[in-house]
């Protein structure tokens, strides 16, 4: 077993079937999967009845999930107004930028402290942890001083360096799980063979943890891609908004434009959903086949 | 940068401006220009001078919260601000619309950790609670502050109070009147007592309500409780006990709880389902009192049976809420001049009329008698009303009044404590936050 | 015995790594830990700084130190902060086993080889990516007084009430939509846990359940639910933060009415640092409760830990 080399691993991995795939699933499963698809989808259909309602500051009374003359023009206008396609552009590069970064610095901080040894490392971890125990709103004041010391405010690496940073505790604490889970024999194998640990890390331990690094993208696009307290806090110029911004922008001081609001979250809603679709996929059983502990 | 405003305000040359122009962190020394400066000549010139706050070359970043699409944010960008660079042309304007929710978060970390704009159109109900903590300009002794006190009306003038000192100019106000719905009240209601009676007559018919409350904060209910007779403090805001208490205010909330408990006000006041503009859209309440922005939102595809009256008559008289915003100037700003100057331009009959055209309410007497004020047909009330509205208190502490006053209102509304308990509590709350 | 001396290359190899274990593991640590001492660390730490006084928000300097008087008042002089700590402790009891239970249901269910798979995984993580903002607002429209869309379902379509609910507006009521919420939204974040950490279960492991002849209820007490113990463990450890941390849903849908009713701790921390400028308060509030949550979380981990031992 120990002895198990990459390519035997790779072959076994490919020929490998779950426990569940041999089961096909019965009605009873897809009955209780569409009960929980009703009570998950019934209040998107009132977010998007109120989306589809002409009549923009007010919610449909009596409760309507699909309201008479409804019409398109709310999502034309969110899509038109208040520069909302430059404000979903920034999004997506300042969430995309922030998934690379936080890929990079949480793989190899989760890869120290899961499979390296030295000295200080739980006291470390558990410091990291304790940082994600006390609320982000005590520090607000000083973090924002921070960045502004650091020539960080109203730029997007301000965001990058705050979202990246808030990640690390978090991906690490995720990731050290997963990769802890992972048999020895293949890292000492490596290590055998000459290589160091640069060579587990990119060789070893990521190929053989995509659905944890698919959670990992996952998690951080969505964090930075909904995040308003940030960028409202750090952005000041116009141009350099994100699309969070951009919806509360909907939210004026006398009124709120309810049907472009739903109509605009809608629309936010859907990268981050085909991001996920696209993820999902690594999301498939026998990563671990054939190279069993022991 | 005080010291600058302290020279230019004196007069001396603009190159010495220029020089100090660029000094950082106020001293707590500089916080008061001298007395004398208010007599200067240059103080005593209307609007913005010829040099215009010294001449130098200055960006002027301006927050405000009109919304992007409408046509305030419009009328800012192509008449307003051009026409003011036509006449400062070496102050430039840098206008950034900010979002109205959670903006007042994003002050707080501005203020402590920097990055704020030089000049802001803010709520009327922040302005004390920002001079208490310092980070605005007093504007008392600026150049022209005196003749636009003389200009603009007391009551929005008074939100800008804190300790005896002015910290920001009115630049737009408005208030609520009374506006009726003629299918469900044919009769424009003169009295309190017309209201009840009109809203006895909606009571019975299915979904329909008489009167709309949009909830049961100060807001909503201090044009009723104000009419009807009540007071929260004294003229000058430093007590509560005896006068929000007292047996004149226990009657005053008395009559709105007896409409609750009748079954004459609609779920709107407690936060129910429709809200008061949806309902009065959708005719199931007949009266509420609202903002001028009431007409362009949702009046203006209802058809002439929706009127806006002054609030009616009772005990108190006639007395509505005021609201609006105050233009003020960060103490963090290196272009206080230039932003004071721009500010002085805003409070211009050309500016304040080329914004009364969007239905922004003018500040001014003069503005306020001229012709557009008439053109928009909606104003009239407002302008009436106007006459006898009443500011919220001005407090630093005014988010704090505020809780206890909704606690207070919503707990007789909701019959969970008797009138004058709540009062009796919230009084006693209130006090200790009036300083004297 | 191909095996043994590889065994013994290895072993002879980790000494050797061990001797310097702090140079190889300082490229992977160092990037991450740095950013997390400049912008997590030393901001937190001036943060919990700022609960000994009492913050001038202008001029820091001019802050007056009052020792643990914010502490006193929290713990002793102050109602509210218990209030705000009963209705916290029961979002956390609601709302984290409600999460993992349903969390992991889904999970077990999309692990399966169904038609669609990707469909309903996508649908349950809807709720995840929409933002708190919004979903809060969307709640709040939905359990509206009179004939809200709630009210409306249960009074006139199922008649199960007679009479529709003010939600919102009463203090026991107004817990049924904050912790529905949270069970809501929670849901699809916690099937990506499971779905992720199914997929490190040995197919080995279910063939020979099965060759013993067990049940899939036995499958899963004795093979998935041991396996998964570790990300329980982080799952829980996460949720638990996440529910003493809420506080955008609970400030839309009721403000923390009525009478402060339903105020949880870091809604009234925001009440208090941010709507009245006591920075030093509010700041205590959230670092009373981050105490409680280091305090519960390591006391659970290390009895996971310790029940663990297999």
């Amino acid at each position: 077993m120990a002895t198990i080399g990459l390519p035997a691993l790779r072959r076994t991995r490919q020929g490998s079937t779950a426990a569940g795939r041999r089961h096909p699933a019965g009605p009873l499963v897809y009955l209780v999967l569409a009960a929980g698809v009703l009570i998950t989808v019934l209040p998107f259909m009132y977010m998007i009845g109120t989306a589809l309602n002409p009549e923009r500051w007010i919610m449909p009374y009596p409760p309507t999930v699909w309201p008479p003359n409804a019409t398109t023009a709310n999502f034309e206008r969110a899509w038109n107004e208040g520069g909302f396609q430059r404000y979903a552009l920034n999004s997506f590069i300042v969430a995309s930028v922030t998934t690379v970064l936080a890929f990079v610095v949480s793989t190899t901080s989760a890869f120290a402290f899961a499979r390296l040894r030295f000295p200080g490392r739980e006291l470390v971890f558990n410091l990291y942890l304790v940082t994600m125990m006390i609320p982000d709103m005590i520090a607000l004041l000083p973090k924002f001083s921070v960045m502004r010391d650091f020539g960080l405010a109203n730029s997007w690496a301000g965001l990058w360096v705050i979202y990246v940073s808030g990640a690390v505790a978090f991906n690490t604490f995720l990731l050290r799980g997963f990769f802890e889970e992972l048999p020895r024999d293949l890292e000492d194998a490596t290590y055998v063979d000459g290589g160091g640990p640069w060579t587990v890390y990119w060789r070893v331990l990521l190929p053989l943890t995509k659905p944890a690094l698919a959670t990992l993208a996952i998690f951080t696009f969505l964090g930075a891609w909904d995040d308003f307290w940030w960028a409202r806090l750090l952005l000041q110029d116009p141009d350099l908004r994100t699309l969070p911004i951009g919806i509360l922008l909907f939210f004026n001081a006398h009124g709120t434009q309810w049907s472009t609001v739903f109509a605009a979250t809608t629309m936010a809603a859907f990268p981050a959903i085909v991001l996920f679709v696209f993820f999902q996929r690594y999301f498939v059983a026998g990563m671990r086949a054939g190279s069993l502990k022991g | 940068m005080k010291r600058t405003l302290a020279a230019v305000i004196a007069g001396i040359s603009l190159a010495t401006a220029a020089c100090s122009g660029g000094a950082t962190s106020p001293s707590p020394a500089s916080q008061a220009p001298t007395a004398s400066a208010a007599e200067s000549p240059v103080a005593s010139s209307v609007g913005p001078t010829a040099e215009c706050a010294g001449g130098q070359q200055a960006k002027v970043t301006f927050w405000h919260t009109y919304n992007t699409d409408g046509p305030e944010n419009k009328q800012l960008l192509d008449v307003v601000i051009p026409a003011f660079q036509k006449k400062c042309p070496n102050i430039t304007i840098d206008p950034v619309v900010m979002p109205y929710d959670g903006l007042f978060d994003q002050l707080v970390t501005a203020v402590s950790g920097g990055g704020l704009p030089d000049i802001m159109r803010m709520d009327i109900i922040w302005t004390p609670q920002f001079a208490k903590v310092g980070a605005l300009v007093p504007v008392d002794d600026l150049p022209g502050f005196n003749d636009i006190k003389d200009q603009v009306f007391p009551g929005p003038l008074a939100t800008n109070v804190y300790q005896g000192k002015h910290y920001g100019v009115p630049l737009d106000t408005n208030t609520q009147v009374l506006i009726y719905n003629k299918d469900l009240v044919p009769e424009a209601p003169r009295t309190l007592d017309d209201v009840r009676k009109a809203a006895e007559a909606v009571k019975g018919q299915k979904d329909k309500w008489g009167l709309a409350l949009g909830g049961a904060g100060p807001w909503n209910v201090l044009p009723w409780f104000w009419t009807a007779g009540g007071n929260v403090t004294d003229d000058n805001f430093t007590k509560a006990s005896g006068i929000l208490n007292s047996d004149a205010s226990v009657a005053a909330l008395q009559w709105l709880v007896d409409m609750q408990n009748d079954g004459l006000l609609g779920p709107s006041t407690l936060g129910g389902k429709p809200d008061s503009w949806g309902g009065f859209k959708g005719v199931n309440y007949g009266m509420l009192s609202d903002g001028p922005w009431f007409f362009p939102i949702i009046a203006k595809d209802m058809g002439p049976q929706v009127q806006g009256v002054p609030m009616p008559t009772g005990p108190g008289g006639s007395i509505s809420v005021i609201g609006g915003e105050n233009l003020v100037i960060f103490k963090s700003s290196k272009q206080a001049e230039a932003a004071w100057a721009f500010a002085q331009y805003l409070l211009s009959d050309e500016a304040q009329i080329a914004m009364a055209e969007t239905g922004q309410m003018p500040v001014t007497r003069s503005a306020s008698q001229s012709q557009v004020m008439k053109d928009v047909p909606y104003f009239a009330p407002y302008v009436t009303q106007l006459e006898t509205a009443k500011p919220r208190t001005v407090s630093a502490d005014w988010p704090k009044i505020e809780k206890i006053l909704t606690n207070a209102f919503e707990a007789a509304l909701r019959g969970t404590s008797p009138v004058k308990e709540a009062l009796d509590g919230a009084a006693a709350q209130i006090d200790p936050l009036l300083a004297p | 015995m191909l095996v043994s001396r590889a065994e013994a290359r290895a072993q002879a190899h980790t000494l050797k790594r061990r001797a310097r274990p702090l140079a190889a593991a300082l490229p992977f640590m160092i990037p991450g830990f740095i950013l997390v001492v400049i912008f997590v660390l030393y901001p937190l730490a001036r943060g919990v700084q700022m609960s000994l006084y009492n913050w001038n928000l202008m001029a820091p300097e001019q802050s007056e130190f009052v020792g643990a008087k914010n502490f006193q008042r929290a713990l002793f002089g102050d109602p509210t902060f218990w209030v705000a700590v009963r209705n916290t402790l029961l979002y956390a009891v609601v709302t984290v086993p409600g999460q993992m239970v349903l969390g992991l249901g889904a999970a077990m269910l999309l692990n399966a080889q169904i038609r669609g798979r990707a469909f309903f995984r996508g649908l349950f993580y809807l709720p995840v990516v929409t933002s708190w903002l919004v979903v809060s607002y969307l709640f709040a429209y939905l359990f509206s007084d009179g004939m809200g869309p709630v009210n409306f379902v249960l009074v006139e379509v199922l008649r199960l009430l007679p009479e529709p609910i003010d939600w919102l507006r009463s203090t026991w009521t107004a817990q049924v939509p904050i912790n529905l919420l949270g069970i809501w939204k929670g849901v699809g974040w916690n099937m990506v846990i499971f779905l992720a950490a199914l997929q490190y279960i040995p197919s080995e492991l279910y063939e020979a359940a099965e060759t013993d002849g067990a049940t899939n209820w036995q499958r899963f007490r004795y093979v998935t639910l041991p396996l998964l113990r570790p990300t329980v463990g982080f799952v829980s450890v996460v949720l638990l933060i996440g529910a003493f941390n809420v506080f955008l849903s609970v400030y839309l849908l009721t403000a923390g009415g009525p009478q402060e009713s339903t105020e949880v701790l870091l809604s009234y921390m925001y009440t208090q640092a941010f709507k009245y400028l006591d920075f030093g308060y509010g700041i205590t509030i959230g670092l009373l409760m981050g105490l409680a949550v280091v305090f519960i979380s390591f006391t659970q981990r290390r009895f996971l830990r310790g029940s663990s031992v297999a």
